[in-house]
């Protein structure tokens, strides 16, 4: 038996929640067929996010799934320039699609898996000078910002491999948000599938919370009370310090885990800082959205 | 009130340390060479942290590296106390700071209630962690007079001497400050007198440039 999962023309942060909605009824010896013809447009988020949700399916029903490519050329293209298919093939049964030979994408981060801690190692390292560029040049952040962006990156990264027990991705690229802002965005995406928040704060703190211990709750103790999942004190500051960071430079966070999401929202978004209705998703999905400075600052 | 007694200087332990100062397993790997270095010596050892070629210091590596080895100063287990080769304490300084390692370190350290002397880039000494600004302005005092007794500190700061004298223990007790023979001694007058004990005893360099050093030093 299969099942077809028709998949939204623009694929990102916003079309996640339809992505994800057909896989909750998902059944052992299901065979998934990810339809992707008609998609349009695809984010850093959206990429990471047909990763993530081929990576579920293929858990749920014990098959890995197929992905019929899109028609687009110009999506192709850049699934191509972003190392999806690479990264697919693991995860999708991708038929005859093979990996045409690319040049260098312009994108800060192209699709890169985060299994380890030397990955994390690699990105830090790997980013520095593009991100210097695209912080200095584009978003006209003062010079130490590539610093800062280098350990907020390090910081939610090792949130997989510290939390998730489980295989991440990470992807990252600018673009210039015309309607939503008129000014440019560095966004950054960075998911696993693994235990998510709730599951890896129980056993320290959902006695605590009794009835009410949920992902939301989950969600608040550690992004705004900064409770990790051990008892040191040490432990925990890495998504506090994003936190102040992405508030420091007006950027959104968001981070969404099981049926919930939390957000930082800076004054140009509406979103909801706090949802728990959201159709079941395993491990945890951060999108982090950095914009450019209002104004051109002056002898920075 | 606890007699002091000179004892031998205190031997100063300089780390290198990597350029990218991220995750906690990197963390725990340098942190780990460092305590490895001098866990052999008796008595003093203060830890030098040479923050020059560091480009990046994330809150997990700062935890792991700066707070965990100022825990293990403050917390030393009782029986390195009371070692009959003389108590086996450890002190640490960061040098070469600057502005992009502070938030990090500084944040590590608050949130277990710690601190560490630090110098910039340009030589200025800092505390970082939880310190208050009485704490900040006494150990100031003490790194701009190098030495200092309990007697003329409380009369620079109109405090009783006792008071003065329990204000630089807690000082010491934190290990922000070296104490020897009744006085108390900045990081930096440690490290002067170590340089010119080293001066004095080093040979001249050989005619390749080559010389031995008695200074620990590793690269972590």
């Amino acid at each position: 038996m299969s099942r077809v999962i028709q998949l939204p023309d623009t694929l990102d942060e916003n079309t996640f929640e339809e992505l994800i909605s057909d896989l909750e009824s998902a059944r052992q010896g299901e065979r998934l067929l990810f339809d992707a013809r008609h998609v349009r447009w695809v984010s850093p988020y959206g990429l990471i996010g047909l990763l993530a949700a081929g990576q579920v399916g293929s858990d749920r029903t014990g098959l890995a799934p197929a992905l019929e490519v899109p028609d687009s050329s110009d999506v192709r293209s850049y699934l191509d320039r972003m190392d999806f298919w690479q990264n697919a093939s693991t995860i999708y049964d991708l038929g005859a699609h093979s990996t045409r030979p690319h040049g260098r994408s312009d994108a800060l981060l192209e699709i890169t898996p985060i299994r380890s801690h030397q990955d994390v190692h690699h990105v830090v390292e790997r980013v520095r000078e593009q991100a210097a560029l695209i912080l200095e040049s584009r978003l006209h952040y003062p010079k130490p910002a590539v610093i800062q962006f280098s350990v907020m990156l390090s910081e939610v990264c090792q949130n997989i491999l510290e939390h998730a027990e489980a295989v991440g991705w990470v992807c990252a690229q600018t673009y210039h948000w015309k309607r939503r802002l008129g000014r440019d965005v560095l966004v950054l995406a960075v998911m696993d599938v693994g235990l998510g928040f709730q599951g890896s704060l129980a056993a320290e703190h959902a006695r605590r919370y009794g009835d009410r211990w949920s992902a939301a709750t989950a969600l608040e103790a550690a992004f705004l009370k900064g409770e990790s999942r051990f008892r040191d004190p040490g432990r925990g500051q890495g998504l506090q310090a994003i936190r102040k960071q992405v508030t420091k430079w007006n950027g959104e966070v968001r981070i969404r885990s099981g049926d919930a999401m939390i957000a930082r929202v800076p004054d140009w978004d509406d979103l909801s800082p706090l949802r728990a209705d959201l159709p079941y998703f395993p491990g945890a999905q951060v999108l982090i959205v950095l914009p450019a400075r209002a104004e051109e600052p002056v002898g920075t | 009130m606890t007699t002091l007694r000179p004892g031998p200087d205190p031997l100063v332990s300089e780390a290198s340390l990597f350029s990218y100062l991220v995750t906690r397993p990197t963390g725990r790997a340098v942190r780990m060479g460092i305590e490895e270095q001098v866990a052999g010596c008796e008595g003093e050892v203060l830890t030098v942290l040479d923050f020059k070629d560091v480009a990046v210091i994330d809150y997990s590596c700062a935890d792991e590296v700066v707070a965990e080895l100022a825990f293990i100063a403050v917390r030393r287990p009782a029986r390195l106390e009371t070692d009959p080769r003389g108590p086996r304490r450890r002190f640490v300084l960061i040098r070469g700071l600057e502005a992009h390692h502070q938030d990090p370190i500084d944040s590590a350290l608050r949130r277990r209630e710690l601190a560490v002397a630090a110098e910039l880039a340009d030589g200025q000494p800092v505390l970082l962690g939880a310190v208050d600004e009485s704490e900040a302005h006494l150990w100031r005092l003490v790194c701009e007079r190098e030495r200092i007794g309990p007697e003329p500190l409380a009369g620079e700061l109109g405090l009783p001497e006792g008071e003065a004298r329990v204000r630089l223990d807690e000082l010491y007790r934190r290990r922000l400050l070296l104490r020897r023979a009744g006085e108390y001694i900045s990081f930096r007058r440690v490290l002067f007198e170590s340089a010119g004990r080293r001066e004095r005893r080093e040979p001249a360099p050989d005619r390749r440039g080559r010389r031995d050093t008695d200074t620990g030093r590793s690269s972590s």
